[in-house]
């Protein structure tokens, strides 16, 4: 037989089926401050920053299938939000992100106090059921994002609390939270949400556009990085130094 | 009866390259010297192996012998270099295959399966995978060898051929939601394994099979694959 042409091989190969698997996942939680305090340009600024958010992932073919985005608001109360677009809160804590294809930018209007710590530990918490849910479908996942933004301070009982569980969950490695002060913010308490090696870094004016471009940037590498990568996120060029403390 | 490793460099590490290919090398070189198969020629020795238990302690010295030796190779290679030995961080899955069984062991997330000659597939190892998609283990991470050691497997099955790969064909090759090899993946490989005659013309093969649009579509990642048969049974 002629092994150069030798066509068993070549049929043979032909004949390897693959594997049908999900993409692994990168869930998303933005945990955004839509109090009084937010009203007029602030928020404008908030729902075009997601507004590009949406349009960034949603023209990365892979970070749209990979990339989940899920929405929670603190203005008043705290909102668990339907991230496709829909008006009812999602009932399952688990159904609370959708893979980007799916994600519909929410316009939110700013009202109310500051419940800050109500609303880091919802989003905890709908993170952690997000986890559960992938391994009961043998999901595989990248490290859960939380993207907290306030111009405030928390105004609710308890928060302390649920800051402290934040910073466990980053020290733990169950979460990579990332906190943005907006002018007024209180940096200082901002900072007790986060871990030692990522604090909060303060938006420059209402730079939310460059923001969510840099978020959008940093969710299309990580959801596409393989085992070992470091993942350098681009850099930051919405931020300015904190001169408050 | 064969010996077989692949081995994968890290993305984020710049000499991971070179790193993979000394230990695999490594690996290798240490099992055909000193480890079983090396002693499996000789009428003397066969005797020997009748006594199965014997055979396999010897193998899994072989074994853990390949992966020190691979990390010492990765060793000497930094330091020659003058580089830190995490910039040569790469997977190691590492086999002794005989008729009979696989024994293997791996630091990181490759995978080795073997085909019976009724194409069951069996997993001899799975991926060692952090809590998230895009961790793992690698050769030059503390500790790593020691831990490998311990959970090295065996597999006692009928073994018409074994198949060896990287992290990139991963999501071809295994099926997700039920941690089990795709049949369908494997059992082909085990055919094509089979019929190999020639081993140049069978590589090129393969890597026209990875480099196919087909394979491109579902991964961007480099491909490690290495097939092989155990041929006829001794008598």
């Amino acid at each position: 037989m002629d092994e150069r042409s030798d066509p068993l091989h070549g049929d043979v190969l032909a004949g390897v089926e693959f594997a049908d698997n999900p993409e692994p996942r990168c869930a998303v939680a933005l945990v955004l401050d839509t109090s009084g305090s937010m009203h007029g340009r602030a928020i404008a600024e908030l729902n075009a920053g997601l507004q590009s958010l949406a349009a960034a992932l949603k023209a990365d073919t892979l970070a749209s299938l990979r990339v989940e985005i899920g929405v929670l608001t603190f203005g008043g109360s705290v909102r668990v939000l339907d991230p496709a677009g829909g008006v009812e809160a999602p009932a399952d804590p688990a159904d609370a992100f959708v893979t980007v294809d799916r994600f519909v930018a929410p316009a939110l209007s700013a009202d109310g106090e500051t419940p800050m710590g109500e609303a880091v530990g919802r989003a905890l918490a709908l993170i952690r059921a997000r986890k559960e849910r992938y391994r009961t479908n043998g999901i595989d996942y990248f490290r859960p994002w939380l993207l907290l933004v306030t111009d405030g301070r928390p105004t609710d009982r308890g928060w302390e609390a649920a800051a402290d569980e934040a910073r466990a969950e980053e020290g733990r490695r169950g979460v990579s939270l990332y906190a943005v002060g907006v002018e007024g913010a209180d940096m200082r308490t901002l900072a007790r949400f986060c871990g030692e090696d990522r604090p909060p870094l303060k938006l420059a004016g209402l730079a939310f556009n460059e923001l969510f471009t840099w978020l959008s940037k940093s969710l299309s590498a990580v959801s596409q990085s393989r085992p070992g990568d470091q993942t350098p996120l681009p850099p930051v060029g919405w931020a300015v130094a904190d001169t408050s403390h | 009866m064969l010996v077989a490793a692949v081995a994968d460099g890290a993305g984020s590490a710049p000499h991971s390259a070179r790193g993979a290919a000394v230990a695999a090398a490594a690996a290798v070189g240490t099992l055909l010297r000193d480890g079983g198969p090396a002693a499996g020629g000789s009428e003397g020795t066969r005797a020997a192996d009748r006594d199965v238990e014997a055979r396999r302690a010897r193998d899994a010295e072989g074994l853990a012998a390949a992966l020190q030796a691979a990390r010492a190779a990765v060793q000497v290679l930094a330091d020659a270099e003058g580089w830190p030995v995490r910039d040569l961080a790469c997977t190691l899955s590492c086999a002794i295959v005989r008729p009979d069984g696989v024994l293997a062991a791996q630091i990181g997330d490759g995978l080795i399966v073997a085909v019976g000659p009724d194409g069951v597939v069996t997993a001899v190892t799975m991926p060692q995978r952090g809590d998230y998609a895009n961790e793992t283990t690698f050769l030059t991470s503390e500790g790593a060898v020691a831990a490998a050691l311990d959970a090295m497997t065996r597999a006692d099955v009928d073994v018409a051929a074994v198949v060896l790969l990287t992290d990139g064909l991963l999501r071809l090759a295994l099926d997700v939601a039920t941690a089990t090899p795709h049949a369908a993946f494997f059992q082909p490989l085990a055919r094509f394994a089979a019929a190999i005659d020639d081993v140049e013309t069978a590589t090129a093969h393969l890597a026209a099979f990875l480099d196919s649009p087909r394979v491109r579509a579902r991964t961007d990642d480099d491909l490690t694959l290495l097939v092989a048969a155990t041929g006829p049974a001794e008598p």
